[in-house]
């Protein structure tokens, strides 16, 4: 069997042994929490997009221990990754196979940079954004500009906690989203900088 | 004595400054807590909608009798006890109890979200007052899609010993 083929078993194992919580409890909990940071920033969009991220931040951090003590508890083994490719591989089989139920692709890969692929996206079903408000002459009037909201932000963050916790430092932005018209949901990962293991200099030896 | 006394007044400095400490972060937590209860509104209210969309109600049909407003409230309650709560929490209400005239009472010994809160902890208390508000807020926007106006609190049962055992008072206003 091929290496991805395990880790795709490993990600089912996983999903299998979770708790589980009903989907549209958890879709209508996500946009009721859009609407309320719509309301709390005043309808401000980049930092609306900003805080989705920040709030993934914090889930992420916490996602990879849950993962990982899952994974021991319940002798589901996780492949070591060497490089990026594998990476890659455990955060869209895995990772988002334990947490959602769903996987997805891995794409454009290339050393320091790779693209996940979401094809079905829990956290958007019932959704459909406004259009943007038109003046009365067509011109576009001062409403919100819709089409820069990131709805599903929160995975950018989430993924960048918790592979900023396994020491890589990456930089996520949702590229493609259906919502807004795309044919697929793409989030791009990009390594910034690989953190160095070990304690800090003030700990080495004299 | 005097450095006994100085350090006395310290303490007790230390002592109400915790206290307006508390009193701030109860303060906090209430403001963030009606937040949580709007959102659980929105979903609660949406919600029942799903679930309750091939469910006729029964009273309405049974015996040809016509269904008195009592009735049809302790039916929505029901539905919310059995068919809401097991989709939201994989478990049904432990306790239903009513005193016929619009007051409901909903005990939850072994509430799911509150399951792994340390018990007699004052953090803990102050945390799980916000997470309440959310279901709370649930079972408000549920009846309300059912044409029930009520008012929701919530109570811990058994003083923080437990800190899951709780009960949300339901207190119908009108029903539209």
């Amino acid at each position: 069997m091929s290496k991805s083929g395990s880790i795709t078993a490993a990600g089912q194992n996983l999903w299998a042994k979770v708790p589980k919580a009903n989907s549209e409890l958890f879709a209508l909990t996500y946009g009721s929490l859009i609407t309320e940071l719509i309301r709390d920033y005043d309808q401000n969009i980049p930092e609306i997009n900003n805080q989705l991220d920040r709030i993934g931040y914090s889930i992420g951090v916490r996602c990879i221990d849950e993962l990982f003590a899952k994974s021991e508890v319940n002798g589901v083994q996780i492949p070591s990754c060497r490089e990026l490719r594998e990476t890659a591989e455990v955060v869209a089989k895995i990772g988002f196979r334990m947490f959602l139920g769903v996987s997805c692709d891995v794409g454009k890969l290339t050393e320091k940079s790779f693209s996940l692929y979401l094809s079905e996206n829990p956290l958007s079903i019932f959704v459909e954004l406004p259009q943007n408000e038109v003046g009365v002459d067509g011109s576009s009037s001062h409403g919100p500009d819709w089409t820069q909201l990131k709805y599903s932000n929160v995975y950018c963050g989430v993924i960048r906690g918790a592979l900023e916790q396994v020491n890589l430092k990456v930089e996520c932005e949702f590229v493609g989203d259906m919502l807004q018209g795309d044919d697929v949901n793409e989030i791009k990962v990009e390594v910034k900088e690989v953190i160095a293991d070990g304690a800090g200099e003030d700990y080495q030896e004299e | 004595t005097d450095v006994k006394d100085q350090s006395k007044g310290a303490s007790k400095q230390d002592e109400s400054m915790t206290q307006e400490k508390a009193e701030e972060l109860v303060m906090i937590a209430e403001n963030a807590a009606a937040k949580m209860e709007r959102m659980g509104y929105d979903v609660g209210y949406r919600l029942s909608e799903r679930l309750a969309q091939n469910k006729p109600m029964s009273s309405n049909t049974s015996g040809g009798k016509k269904a008195t407003p009592a009735m049809i409230q302790l039916e929505a309650v029901k539905f919310i006890c059995k068919e809401f709560w097991s989709e939201v929490f994989r478990k049904q209400v432990d306790k239903l109890q009513t005193n016929h005239r619009g007051v409901f009472v909903l005990k939850d010994l072994q509430f799911q979200w509150l399951k792994r809160l340390p018990a007699d902890v004052e953090m803990a208390r102050i945390m799980a007052i916000k997470i309440l508000a959310f279901p709370c807020g649930l079972i408000r926007g549920a009846l309300s899609n059912l044409g029930i106006n009520t008012v929701v609190s919530c109570d811990f049962l058994a003083d923080g010993k437990n800190m899951s055992a709780c009960s949300f008072n339901i207190k119908v206003k009108s029903t539209t």
